[in-house]
């Protein structure tokens, strides 16, 4: 501060020496100006979603720049992915290169220079209608998402908060719980269905064609084997490893065009190996009031991948993924509550403008776990190419059978009803439009699909109970849920 | 500038504009604070700084290093859309009259910079605009007079003689207001 006066003043005296009979006014007048220089606070949030839209335009004006000029793009693409694979193996088979060098490989892999080896940004090819076969409710079983209680993408089946409830505190077998039933009603207005045909996109996995794995295969000489021998051979996947303390566990599946990170565990601490005794884990155990607040676990995970320049490009608003929460209110006796030390913040995909999100109502997306003992990111999960073909379906356009599919608890739910259990009645409320992630199985593969859906949220979602989804998801391609063989029945919960 | 700022220019004027993102990480702040010392208003200056990042994408291309610093390209988007901002509000209103704004008008502020409004108002309202604006940017803003110039569209040496002027002005104001405190005090008989 006072060197800027100083520097102000030196200006001043350059320009009339006059000034420096009044430089004590003159320090005391700019000191005031300064005081009451307004106080700036620039809101994470507000920067992040701003570089987020600039970078989507920025993509946006690069492919049509390069459309304009075809074999400049080939030709950086070409060489980008040269650059990138040949570093990446020669980083992974040799011994010679240390890791320090691969840092420069990582705007490439991480979609900041040339966003070539992963498309970073969303970008979809036409093909023609219902290319991608049948769909049906078999496609709809619930993804993994995160909930805490694991890293980055795990599924909630890992959070050890929702095992605790069906235990009994000191004993040794789990008790079975009530059974309790929910049926839905829909309480919104009016539902406006215009379209008669709307998009099903799939993710285009893999590195597309100009990935010539093969030829990169035959530069390895490996010495006491000639990979060259085998024939049909390809590079499936990379596993690189950060070698340094916090380190990371890339996992690079080529195949698919997905990259996940965990921890190298043998770099980061592990504050109960050394425990022999249950007093030693009960010291380690987390209290309720460790955990950080939502704003803090999502600017941890902002600044990380700003740090390392992750584009959020096609990635909507995060939000920590709340599951473990919900189980650790429904605890009756909190004491015994498994409090997490992973927590997932999940950067929902966007496609033309919509969330995306799975089976049960979660966003669903990019996701980054922080653990809150470190307070440091320690995984991320399903940072994928976005490469994806777009083919239209015939939806249904009666607003009746959508209500009727919501009523009957929407795609998610095998409706099964139990005689003598406890019925209690959720109510719905006005749907709006998202894009569903399913894997549809074709025998020995599998394609990813993003189905158009309403999802109707639960007005009065059930306190108190292990209550799994967030909205009932009600897909609109025709077809999907005539394929039910039972209906109107509620949806077995356990309490 | 620890960053190369002409190279990033440079790649993103050959179209690779996904390079923007280091030039926005470096104005950022600036330029948010920039509009905020003249909106006074988080909303307003979160949406004018959208707008300026927006309009300096689409327009890198035509940017010209050698008519003028990068800075004062952006900073002079910057204060074309503060000024749009108050023609929108006022027709008759300009940016050199934002301190002016009445409480009372459509343009919305922050509740708890009002009464550090109100001072700075007694410093600098008094002063032509071209002063006060050479004043805030070189104060506040921490811009050199090139740069201030190179946004004014005036030359280094303007910048420099509104500046001491001002001061000048504000100097004298400032001593005959206590003057007349004192006389006030005085009759007061403490």
């Amino acid at each position: 501060m006072d060197n800027n006066i100083e520097k102000i003043l030196q200006e001043l005296y350059v320009m009339d020496a006059g000034f420096k009979s009044h430089e004590a006014k003159l320090k005391t007048l700019l000191s005031e100006l300064l005081q009451n220089k307004p106080d700036v606070k620039l809101d994470e949030e507000f920067v992040l979603n701003l570089r987020r839209k600039l970078l989507a335009k920025a993509d946006l004006m690069q492919s049509q720049n390069a459309s304009r000029f075809p074999l400049k793009a080939i030709a950086f693409s070409l060489s980008g992915l040269m650059v990138v694979v040949l570093a990446v193996l020669v980083g992974v088979y040799s011994r010679q290169i240390k890791t320090k060098q691969l840092p420069a490989t990582q705007p490439y892999i991480f979609g900041g220079k040339s966003d070539k080896l992963l498309n970073a940004s969303v970008n979809i090819n036409k093909v023609s209608q219902q290319a991608f076969g049948k769909l049906s409710m078999a496609d709809f079983s619930p993804v993994g998402r995160g909930g805490g209680g694991a890293g980055a993408g795990a599924a909630e089946s890992f959070s050890s908060a929702a095992a605790a409830p069906t235990m009994s505190p000191d004993a040794k077998v789990a008790i079975m719980p009530p059974i309790t039933t929910y049926s839905y009603v829909y309480k919104g207005g009016e539902i406006d269905l215009k379209d008669t045909e709307l998009p099903v996109f799939k993710r285009v996995k893999g590195l597309g064609d100009n990935f010539d794995a093969k030829s990169l295969l035959k530069q390895l000489d490996f010495g006491s084997i000639d990979m060259d021998k085998f024939e049909n051979t390809k590079i499936q996947s990379l596993n690189i490893l950060q070698d340094m303390e916090y380190g990371y566990n890339f996992y690079i599946n080529l195949e698919d065009g997905i990259i996940n990170m965990s921890e190298n565990w043998a770099k980061w601490p592990n504050p109960e190996k050394s425990c022999q005794d249950t007093q030693c884990y009960q010291n380690t155990r987390l209290k309720i009031s460790d955990v950080p607040s939502d704003e803090e676990l999502i600017n941890i995970a902002n600044r990380f991948l700003q740090d390392h320049n992750i584009s959020l490009a096609s990635y909507g608003q995060p939000a920590v993924a709340d599951t473990w929460r919900q189980e650790y209110e429904n605890m009756s006796d909190k004491s015994q509550a498994y409090i997490p030390a992973i927590y997932n913040i999940i950067y929902p995909l966007q496609v033309e403008g919509e969330d995306v999100y799975d089976p049960s109502g979660y966003k669903a997306g990019l996701a980054v776990g922080v653990d809150i003992r470190f307070k440091k990111v320690s995984g991320m999960a399903d940072l994928a190419s976005l490469k994806f073909e777009s083919s239209d379906y015939p939806v249904i356009t009666q607003s009746q059978e959508i209500i009727k599919y919501a009523e009957r608890g929407g795609a998610a739910n095998p409706n099964f009803y139990m005689q003598g259990s406890r019925e209690v009645k959720l109510e719905l409320g006005d749907p709006f439009k998202v894009y569903v992630k399913i894997m549809k199985n074709d025998g020995a593969s599998s394609q990813e699909l993003l189905v158009p859906a309403l999802i109707f949220p639960i007005k009065n979602r059930p306190a108190g109970a292990a209550y799994a989804h967030k909205g009932i998801v009600v897909p609109l391609v025709k077809g999907i849920l005539n394929d039910q063989a039972t209906g109107g029945g509620p949806v077995r919960i356990y309490k | 500038m620890d960053f190369p700022e002409s190279q990033i220019i440079a790649d993103c004027q050959k179209g690779e504009y996904s390079q923007f993102g280091q030039l926005y990480d470096a104005y950022i702040k600036k330029i948010y604070s920039f509009i905020y010392f003249r909106t006074h208003h988080k909303e307003t200056a979160e949406d004018l700084t959208s707008v300026v990042f927006m309009k300096a994408l689409e327009k890198i291309s035509s940017f010209n290093g050698n008519k003028g610093q990068f800075s004062s390209w952006l900073y002079q988007i910057a204060r074309n859309s503060i000024i749009d901002h108050y023609r929108t509000f006022k027709a008759e209103e300009d940016l050199e009259n934002a301190w002016d704004v009445p409480s009372n008008s459509n343009v919305e502020r922050d509740a708890d910079i009002s009464r550090q409004m109100e001072n700075v108002k007694k410093q600098l309202a008094e002063l032509p605009a071209q002063q006060r604006d050479v004043v805030v940017m070189r104060v506040w803003d921490g811009l050199s007079h090139k740069e201030i110039a190179e946004i004014l569209r005036i030359s280094e040496s303007s910048s420099k003689m509104s500046f001491s002027r001002a001061l000048a002005k504000i100097n004298k104001e400032t001593v005959t207001t206590l003057a007349a405190l004192a006389v006030i005090l005085g009759n007061q008989n403490f």
